[in-house]
């Protein structure tokens, strides 16, 4: 019982430092609140009696905190607010609460911030930015990341194939950047390949046809999974915090071997939280692996020479984790209400 | 892929972990664990049920489809029940729900039991029919048990409830060892083994059915062996057609498999165990009593199962009778025809293997994605297809009283061997990162049951015919990485490098820029779909087309971002928002005159409305117009360092009219006003002022040399304006590079800073416009005189080139 009362007084008293007090008719507010004839520790006073000897003096000097807090408090804007009063006294002319000029700011797009926030990261461990081409052949979106046609990994992405040539299609994964790259370069690489990708795929509140992904790869003289860990590691600790803990699950891609699923953990404190990690905790944020032997032969690299690993994710999803945005829709409809709302986010 | 623990627990001693403990394990090895439920063979499990008596029973005086009944259940008052079935009687042993209990409703809608007050009179539980409990359909009246069981017994203890705990596994495609309860037992407990220490396997001993040499084999015919690399087969007879026994029944319906009947539950149940699917045909059905396994003519008609009739291919692999009929597409469907039905006594009982790839394209041919089916095209164990077989026959013989009616077939012409795969410890090393003991190499490989040899420096492993993934020396890595234990290899100390080197300029870099610029001056960055209707552009040729068959409007990639840029401007503008700037970077698509597809990235910027906001000390009614585009364009270009631009102008389709952009002879992109046409196609009342910047050209132009600083002079400037009245064609540009053509070393700025448009006072077809000039000298302040001269020979020169005259 005790401490319940003792826990009532140290709320009021960060009531009182909490609260905000912009103009003179607030202070009185906040004078009545706190020093007034019927102020709120008033009745906290008359509890004293209540409370055993030992610790009468204790809640006494409590009281007497909360008190002289309010005092100071009062004092102190009661001399800032009636001297600004004064100065405007003197140009009575000039509304100085009246708005501004407007310089009305835009906004980056969600998927932009998320997207650069991302590239940041990677870029400080010395990843630099590839690109290519989004219609692409079946060579660099399968053959060449070990997808053979036959093969139930298809089955894994639908593609939008092209209606002017069936041999070409919209990429549906930014590994093809990975392709074209180790094509061109011979090794060290290391990179990170944004972009748009394309899935046949129905548009509704959680998946669309179009969304954008991030890639990376790193090819060198022994480059091994524990190198690929760190590197995952530090990408979850920029992006969720310094505590942030990560676990891989085995997975398949055709591209990796071995390869992993990772998971940040997210925590269970609430229901949302309970609903994006179905119950466990963990949150599902990219796919990663060692680049299969045989996608560094497709490329010309001798996989007994080098290796090398990769990683991807995608953007939206991080975006709708960030901003709590609910249907993927949104982030590609440009209402200029939903847009507004990422000013101040850079 | 759901298992049944239940069934795991055939193959393991899983008693002391926990379910949480083996769903982290499942999911550790790569068995992701997607979900876990409790199966109850009657749902709700009959919590709250129990056995009473009917003590007494009277009509309800209110009501007379109603009974009251008092009703002992062996604890407790008896109760008071209000029962409105027919059949109710003093004496009955009854099934009552007491209050409290939930009743699940056969429609899937449930509700919980209250104590009521029904016409008047209290009634406290429920006597239950048998539709109200999940034991059947039947709503004609309660359940009268028979009068010999005991008072206050539960129903669950009566109908000997079953309840199982079913973990749905989101199964990869690699994981052909996996696709069974057999599979997954092997995989956790080598997992348990390595990692624990911990052997859970429990050794299980079926029967070897018994055959008789006296019979004959069924004839089968292979004519591709490439796709059916074994075929066995066996005849049984004497079968009774009845439901499977309950246990089997529920295993299955933990797993989400609907029970049919004894023999096709039991190939079900084998499949699900051993990863072997099997198929019983109904040998009465199989003319000339033969089996042959080929293909048919494309177009043959085949009648499925399901009693779809299928058009065939001639690469569809069928299992044929004896003239030639197909039976079944191998591997993936069965027939109407050769199924089993109640009447079929004798069955012809496949085990085969068919190839991965033939499976997987009829499968998707026919859109007939069966259990059978996604494991052959996983790549299944020929090796175990015997092992399957007896399994089924022994089953058979217990619960569908067969018996063996022929010796069994086996064409396997070329058996497959082990994979003989080399592992390097060095290797392994290399790629996981951590050095692995030799000890633990070879208490994996043996946990994985991976018979081995030890070379000189490598290990020769036979990988088991099960893991048709496991191939070369990287897959042996994962395997034994997986099962050692991701998340049990420690992180490096230190992110490990390399030195590369960013594009320049760095297009990256720039286009942040120019987003946050073009974001801190009030515009909103949108992103729109790269895919659109086909029909909201004019020249079809140019377009590129794409299948969308999940989102049939959009069938085309976008040619331009105007497109999108119109759509998101009407769209706000729908919602009350007219007064609109936003910016998109994007790519746009088209085919160009060789028929070559062309990418090519832009910004695209578009302003419409007010040009500053409503506020008490802006201008509200200045609109944005042709001036604001061509101000954000050049204060674009001149972020990035571009300048001294040329302008051309040009209309098109999109553009009332406009300026092309060229830095030299580069086009840099356009802006202008949008069409009156472009503006009703999307249903616009308001002007829209838009441009197109080429991303690519602008990055080209862009220079990657810093500007060098001028010095600053220590004179002061001298600032001179004129007021000229000149014809209303001439073009300020012109006017400008004249006078700055007088004198380039002295003349710092030259600034058009009014117009003036009257032509009752200037005169039909003439324009004002007020230029200053500011000049300055490095050495030396400008004379007035020096000044007046230069001033004199600009007004020659502006009056004979453009007929422009000074206003007095």
């Amino acid at each position: 019982m005790a401490d319940q009362k003792f826990n009532q007084v140290q709320e009021i008293i960060s009531e009182i430092s909490a609260e905000i007090i912009s103009t003179l008719q607030e202070l009185e507010a906040f004078k009545i609140k706190y020093l007034g004839s019927k102020n709120v520790l008033k009745p906290l006073f008359g509890e004293i009696k209540n409370i055993s000897n030992e610790r009468k003096k204790e809640f006494g000097n409590l009281l007497n905190q909360a008190k002289n807090t309010a005092e100071e408090k009062f004092n102190e804007l009661q001399e800032l607010l009636s001297k600004s009063s004064k100065a405007s006294a003197k140009v009575d002319a000039i509304d100085m609460s009246a708005p501004g000029e407007p310089f009305p700011i835009g906004a980056r797009h969600p998927v932009s911030i998320t997207m650069n926030r991302i590239i940041q990261i990677f870029s400080k461990i010395g990843f630099t930015i590839a690109t290519n081409r989004e219609i692409e052949d079946e060579w660099h979106n399968f053959t060449a990341l070990n997808t053979p046609d036959d093969h139930p990994a298809r089955d894994m992405t639908d593609t939008y194939y092209l209606m002017n040539d069936p041999a070409r299609m919209l990429r549906s994964q930014t590994s093809t950047v990975q392709i074209h790259v180790m094509e061109s370069q011979a090794p060290p690489i290391r990179i990170i390949s944004p972009g748009r990708v394309y899935r046949n795929e129905t548009i509704s509140a959680r998946s669309h046809c179009q969304f954008h992904q991030i890639e990376g790869l790193y090819i060198d003289k022994k480059v091994s999974f524990a190198d690929l860990k760190q590197t995952l590691l530090y990408y979850a600790k920029e992006m969720y915090g310094q505590d942030a803990k990560i676990r891989l699950r085995p997975s398949y891609f055709p591209f990796t071997e071995p390869s992993a699923e990772v998971d940040v953990y997210w925590g269970l404190n609430n229901e949302h939280d309970h609903r994006i990690t179905k119950g466990t905790g963990w949150l599902e944020i990219m796919g990663c692996g060692m680049v299969d032997p045989k996608v560094l032969e497709n490329c010309g690299i001798d996989p007994e020479e080098y290796s090398g690993f990769a990683f991807g994710m995608g953007i939206e999803r991080q975006a709708m984790l960030t901003y709590k945005i609910t249907d993927i829709r949104m982030l590609f409809e440009n209402d200029v209400r939903f847009l507004k709302q990422f000013s101040g986010n850079i | 892929m759901t298992i049944s623990l239940e069934w795991l627990n055939d193959f393991l001693t899983l008693e002391k972990y926990s379910i949480d403990d083996i769903s982290m394990m499942l999911t550790d090895i790569g068995l992701e664990v997607e979900d876990i439920s409790t199966f109850e063979s009657i749902k709700g499990g009959l919590a709250g049920v129990v056995i009473g008596e009917v003590i007494t029973c009277e009509k309800h005086p209110n009501a007379d489809k109603l009974s009251i009944t008092t009703v002992n259940i062996g604890h407790g008052p008896f109760l008071n029940i209000v029962c409105g079935a027919p059949n109710v009687a003093q004496g009955q042993k009854v099934l009552v729900a007491t209050i409290g209990t939930t009743i699940h409703l056969s429609d899937g809608k449930s509700f919980e039991i209250k104590a009521a007050k029904i016409r008047g009179v209290d009634s406290e539980g429920m006597i239950c029919a048998s539709d109200e409990l999940g034991l059947g359909d039947d709503h004609s009246g309660i359940i009268v048990l028979p009068s010999d069981v005991n008072i206050g017994m539960k129903a669950s203890e009566y109908f000997q409830v079953h309840t199982d705990t079913a973990i749905s596994i989101g199964l990869t495609p690699n994981r052909s060892d996996a696709t069974c309860h057999k599979g997954v037992a092997d995989d956790l407990a080598a997992a348990y083994d390595v990692r624990f220490g911990d052997n859970i396997k429990k050794s299980i001993n079926h029967n070897t059915p018994e055959f008789s040499d006296q019979l004959s084999a069924v004839p089968v015919t292979v004519k591709n062996v490439a796709d059916c690399p074994r075929y066995t087969g066996i005849l049984l007879e004497n079968i009774k057609i009845k439901p499977s026994p309950a246990w089997m029944q529920n295993r299955l319906k933990t797993i989400g498999v609907r029970p049919i009947n004894n023999v096709v539950d039991i190939t079900n149940f084998v499949l699900h165990e051993l990863g072997q699917p099997l198929h019983a045909f109904d040998f009465d059905q199989i003319k000339g009593e033969k089996i042959k396994v080929q293909t048919l003519p494309d177009q043959t008609v085949f009648v499925s199962l399901d009693g779809q009739e299928r058009k065939l291919s001639s690469n569809d692999l069928m299992i044929c009778d004896g003239e030639d009929n197909p039976m079944c597409i191998a591997g993936v469907f069965g027939g109407l025809s050769s199924g089993v039905t109640e009447k079929t006594t004798r069955v012809f009982l496949e085990s085969a293997h068919f190839s991965a790839s033939k499976v997987r394209k009829s499968s998707m041919m026919h859109n007939l994605r069966s259990d059978a089916a996604r494991i052959f095209e996983k790549g299944s164990d020929p090796n175990i297809c015997l092992t399957a077989l007896y399994r089924a026959v022994e089953l058979l013989g217990e619960y569908a009283d067969a018996t063996i009616a022929s010796s069994i077939v086996d064409c396997y012409p070329n058996k497959m061997e082990p994979t003989k795969v080399q592992l390097r410890p060095t290797k392994l090393n290399d790629i996981s990162g951590i050095t692995f003991e030799t000890a633990v190499i070879e208490k994996i490989l043996s946990a994985m049951s991976m018979p081995f040899s030890k070379e000189s420096d490598y290990y020769l492993v036979n990988v088991p015919t099960n893991k048709a993934d496991v191939t070369r020396e990287i897959d042996l890595i994962e395997e034994i990485i997986r099962i050692y234990g991701m998340n049990n290899i420690p992180y490096t100390d230190r992110i490990q490098s390399a030195i590369s080197f960013a594009q320049k300029p760095d297009p990256h870099t720039i286009q942040e820029s120019v987003g946050n610029f073009l974001a801190a001056n009030g515009f909103l960055e949108a992103m729109s779909l790269s895919i659109i209707p086909s029909q909201k552009y004019a020249n079809q040729e140019a377009l590129i087309k794409i299948n969308n068959t999940s989102n049939v409007h959009l069938d085309a990639m976008r040619p331009n971002l105007e497109i999108s840029l119109l759509d998101n401007i009407a769209f706000n503008i729908n919602r009350q928002q007219t007064s609109l700037k936003i910016f998109e970077f994007g790519n746009t698509y088209s085919v160009n005159a060789n028929g070559d597809f062309e990418e090519s990235q832009k910004l695209c910027i578009g302003i419409t409305g007010l040009r500053y906001p409503e506020q008490w000390n802006t201008d509200k009614k200045s609109k944005s117009d042709f001036y604001s585009i061509k101000g954000i364009v050049e204060a674009i270009l001149s972020w990035v360092g571009i300048k001294k631009l040329n302008f051309k102008e040009f209309n098109d389709d999109y553009y009332e009219y406009g300026l092309e952009i060229y830095f030299g002879a580069k086009n840099l992109g356009k802006f202008g006003a949008i069409s009156t046409n472009m503006l009703k196609a999307n249903g616009l009342k308001q002007d829209v002022y838009a441009a197109s910047l080429d991303w690519n050209a602008i990055l080209g132009s862009i220079l990657i040399e810093p500007n060098r600083t001028e010095a600053i002079t220590k004179f002061p400037q001298i600032i001179r304006d004129i007021a000229l009245i000149l014809p209303n064609e001439i073009n300020y540009i012109d006017l400008e590079k004249e006078i700055t053509k007088q004198n380039h070393a002295n003349i710092k700025s030259v600034t058009l800073f009014d117009i003036y448009k009257n032509e009752n006072q200037l005169g039909k077809g003439l324009k004002s416009y007020a230029i200053r000039i500011v000049f300055e000298d490095m050495n030396a302040t400008m004379e007035d005189k020096l000044i007046d001269g230069i001033m004199e020979k600009i007004n020659q020169k502006l009056s004979d080139k453009f007929g422009a005259k000074l206003r007095e």
